[in-house]
């Protein structure tokens, strides 16, 4: 049981994750390499204001608003510039961002590595079906599915929502309609790089923040997002919790190959179905 | 100035400065940097020819610099093998990973082909981590890498082996001179340009780009066998993405698709790491930035800038990939204006 | 002498998902014969360029090329025995000069691709070849010029040197005159003509007035089907094409 509750929750924090990066390629075509500098940024973010005022939902916010912010000023200063250049210039570009993020990290936060307290009200076991669950693991999940939710109901329901999903399928003819196509981007790689913040902010009180989070979770989170299908949100969470239960099952069954295991899933994927196990072309949720 | 012309002269400065470097200074540090620099360099123009020549973009190519890496390591460490033998069993394994990798890689284009690269290499980083532990030596690496045997003479001593790397480092730059000019070279050059007109004309576009992943992988087997020479140790990290994407930063600063320009961008690279850690210990995230500035502004890089400014009417676009980055269209579907 | 069959087209088919772009296409290509391909946007004219070039492979029926069975070969394989094509899009190298498009044509048709350390000897061999198409498309004062920056014009001629240089026996030309200006048309048409000489050629043209004085011999097609065949001047009298071009501009 405990390994079912470790895997959907790693599931659910991949969801949170690999969502901001499909939501990002689904709208903008981009593969933003720097998804997991972000995340990591979310997770210091969320470390500092916590130690500062000692509050987690605080900690919460701030990671989710200022890596968002910082994602929308990366849109506006350094792609929109791109966008009429072949894709590859994007690609590499994101990658560029890596480095300075992980530099502007180490600067205000030091080499090492940090640990951020459990929020009191969320630490804790409980017991389930004979096992000893944190209480915290069942927080990352129902989080994860109030985030789904949400997610879900803005795409398919908001005017926003609505927007997005048509400056994604035809970003010229809303640009004529005279809706703004340009802050619609903007929007949506902010709303993109502000799950990641998130996504870093609720994994925090579970792994140690340190610098190799930047390079480390994009693979995971690219693993999640060709499997699901790039652009395809429902696919996202499908892969997310399969990658995260064969994590799990794998850390406690066979860890040596866990990561070959999920290695072997993404480049079979990419060969014989690249839009993904999920979905039967790439398109926004 | 037509660009052999350019290349002509560039080559006579590059040769003057390797040449006078070893009697300017004694300083044991910057020679082994000027190594560096040449082993990277070596690395980078391998790199370029799929890179800038062929124009896809390969975020795998750290795979075949630890490849030939290990494979030399293990050579001389393992099997007892002499140094140049052990350099030549580098070659051939950064080949024949090139060769593995293509038969990925090259079934699907634009980011998936990147992914399909970097996954591949990466596997290859956590396999040489853990399950292959017992041959890399995993996580600690392989320390006492030894050094040529050429003649009894002492290749530990820094001035010695600098002249055996220049020399490399001078018949690498030869053949990518030869081969960027051949027949073969241009029909490369013609594929990333427009690969439905080559494979019209006749040319098996998907033979050429296997070709080309291999040449590309032999050179950075060469490299990885003689980064392990130099530092006298191996280890994981040669094959960790991130490196893939350092060689791709200095490729794009100092010039993709030029002959020259790789090896200029490794100097940049190198020479701006060396000054800016002078007084920052952030000179990582600033190269970055320096980086991210010079793909939006400048991305024919230093050389490939250079080079439209004295010689022919080059238009400004650089590297432009054969594939455009995009995804996969469903089978058979027509796609828009492709085919007519 | 029988003339030979240059292409033989058996019950050729090609769809795209639920849609049928060319049904059944059955024809006897005769060698040495100008046909002109004429039919409504979307009878199929280009997607059967496509397929006997080769770009659509795991299409239905089969192709014959002077008696050889190409149907399972891919563009690059069908090129080498001899089946030129032209595109309505031009495709060029545009970063590349215009001696540098031709040669990379050029060298193709001589040899394989060649150890680098002969090019210099091989080159010049070239030479020839190359100079004589500059000459024939009007591109010499082009020579060194960048293929992207010249006009549209000059572009198609270029496109048009491309195909022939690896001097392919069948000729496969989509609109070669599309888009050219009203003064560039007679050098065009002629440069087309030139071409056809001693070649098998299909040629699609929205241009009535050319493809009717280049063509000797006529296909229509309509919804993937050829509708009716014939020399120009019974086809420019027959019902059946009026009906099909019904509404539809017949003078372009």
């Amino acid at each position: 049981m405990s390994t079912v509750i470790i895997g959907l929750s790693l599931g659910m924090l991949l969801f949170l994750l690999a969502s901001g990066l499909t939501l990002i390629f689904g709208m903008l075509g981009v593969i933003n390499f720097a998804h997991g500098a972000l995340y990591m940024l979310g997770a210091y973010l969320a470390f500092d204001v916590q130690l500062r005022t000692g509050s987690f939902i605080a900690g919460l916010a701030a990671a989710t608003a200022g890596v968002g912010l910082a994602g929308m000023a990366m849109e506006r200063l350094a792609l929109r510039p791109l966008y009429s250049r072949p894709h590859f210039y994007q690609l590499i570009l994101t990658f560029g961002f890596i480095l300075v993020i992980s530099e502007a990290v180490k600067i205000v936060w030091g080499l090492g590595y940090q640990e951020t307290p459990m929020p009191a009200a969320l630490a804790g076991t409980v017991e389930l079906a004979g096992s000893t669950i944190p209480v915290y693991r069942l927080f990352v999940i129902a989080f994860g599915l109030l985030v789904s939710a949400a997610l879900f109901f803005v795409l398919e329901k908001s005017t926003f929502g609505m927007l997005v999903r048509a400056a994604s399928s035809d970003g010229e003819m809303v640009r004529i309609l005279g809706l703004p196509a340009a802050a619609i981007r903007s929007a949506v790689f902010g709303v993109g790089a502000a799950l990641a913040g998130l996504a870093g902010a609720i994994s925090a009180p579970l792994f140690p923040i340190e610098l190799g989070m930047a390079t480390n979770t994009i693979i995971d989170c690219f693993i999640v997002v060709i499997l699901g299908g790039l652009g395809n949100i429902r696919g996202v969470v499908a892969a997310s919790l399969l990658i995260g239960m064969v994590r799990a099952v794998g850390y406690t069954f066979m860890p040596s190959w866990v990561d070959i295991l999920t290695f072997a899933m993404l480049i079979a994927t990419l060969l014989t179905r690249p839009q993904g196990l999920f979905s039967r072309q790439a398109r926004l949720a | 100035m037509k660009t052999s012309r350019q290349n002509a002269a560039i080559a006579a400065c590059v040769a003057a400065v390797v040449l006078a470097v070893p009697f300017c200074t004694q300083n044991d540090f910057l020679l082994n940097l000027s190594i560096l620099i040449m082993v990277w360099s070596i690395f980078a123009v391998g790199f370029d020819l799929v890179f800038g020549l062929l124009g896809m973009v390969s975020f795998g190519h750290a795979a075949f610099l630890g490849t030939g890496g290990y494979a030399l390591a293990l050579a001389t460490q393992r099997y007892g093998l002499s140094f140049e033998a052990g350099l030549g069993l580098a070659i051939l394994a950064g080949a024949a990973c090139a060769w593995i990798f293509s038969i990925f890689a090259l079934r699907v284009s634009g980011i998936f082909f990147a992914l399909v690269t970097l996954a591949l290499s990466q596997l290859m980083y956590i396999l040489a981590d853990s399950k292959l532990r017992e041959w890399t030596g995993g996580a600690d690496g392989l320390p006492g890498i030894g050094r040529p045997e050429l003649a009894g003479i002492d290749f530990f001593d820094t001035v010695n082996f600098y002249w055996y790397v220049a020399a490399v480092f001078a018949l690498v730059i030869a053949l990518m001179a030869m081969l960027r000019a051949s027949p073969f070279g241009r029909a490369v050059a013609g594929v990333r340009q427009n690969e439905i007109r080559a494979s019209q004309l006749g040319y098996n576009v998907q033979r050429l780009k296997q070709i080309t992943f291999l040449v590309s992988g032999a050179i950075g087997g060469l490299a990885g066998g003689l980064l392990a020479a130099v530092l006298m140790y191996m280890n994981p990290q040669m094959l960790h993405w991130t490196t893939s994407g350092d060689v791709i930063i200095m490729t794009l600063l100092g010039g993709a698709g030029t002959l020259w320009g790789p090896v200029a961008g490794v100097l940049l690279f190198e020479a701006l790491k060396e000054w800016l850690s002078g007084w920052t210990p952030y000179w990582y995230g600033i190269l970055g930035l320096v980086f991210i500035l010079a793909t939006l502004y400048f991305p024919q890089g230093v050389l490939g800038a250079l080079q439209a400014r004295w010689g022919r009417s080059r238009p400004a676009s650089p590297a432009s990939p054969a594939d455009g980055g995009t995804a996969p269209a469903a089978p058979l579907a027509p796609r828009e204006g492709s085919l007519s | 002498m029988s003339p030979g069959i240059a292409l033989q087209c058996d019950k050729v088919s090609v769809a795209f998902g639920a849609l049928r772009a060319i049904e059944d296409f059955s024809y006897a290509f005769e060698t040495g014969r100008v046909y002109g391909l004429i039919g409504p946007n979307g009878a199929g004219k280009t997607t059967l360029l496509n397929v006997l070039a080769g770009h659509l492979p795991g299409h239905g029926g089969s192709i014959r090329c002077h008696g050889t069975d190409i149907s399972r070969l891919r563009a690059y394989e069908r090129a080498r025995h001899g089946i030129g094509r032209s595109f309505q899009i031009t495709k060029i190298f545009p970063e590349m000069t215009v001696l540098e498009n031709l040669r990379i044509a050029a060298q193709i048709s001589h040899s394989r691709l060649l150890p680098f350390w002969l090019a210099p000897r091989y080159d010049r061999r070239l030479a020839s070849t190359i100079d004589g198409m500059l000459e024939l498309t009007d591109l010499a004062p082009w020579r060194d010029t960048v293929a992207g920056t010249l006009s549209y014009g000059l572009q198609r001629a270029l496109e048009l040197g491309l195909t022939l240089l690896p001097d392919p026996r069948i000729l496969l030309l989509d609109e070669p005159l599309a888009g050219v200006g009203h003064h560039e048309i007679g050098a065009a048409t002629r440069l087309v003509r030139h071409a056809a000489a001693g070649r098998t050629v299909l040629l699609i043209e929205h241009n009535m007035d050319v493809i009717m004085t280049l063509s000797e011999h006529i296909v229509v097609l309509s919804n993937g089907r050829k509708v009716a065949e014939g020399p120009p001047d019974a086809i420019r009298d027959d019902a059946t094409v009026r009906a099909v071009y019904l509404g539809e501009e017949v003078a372009a």
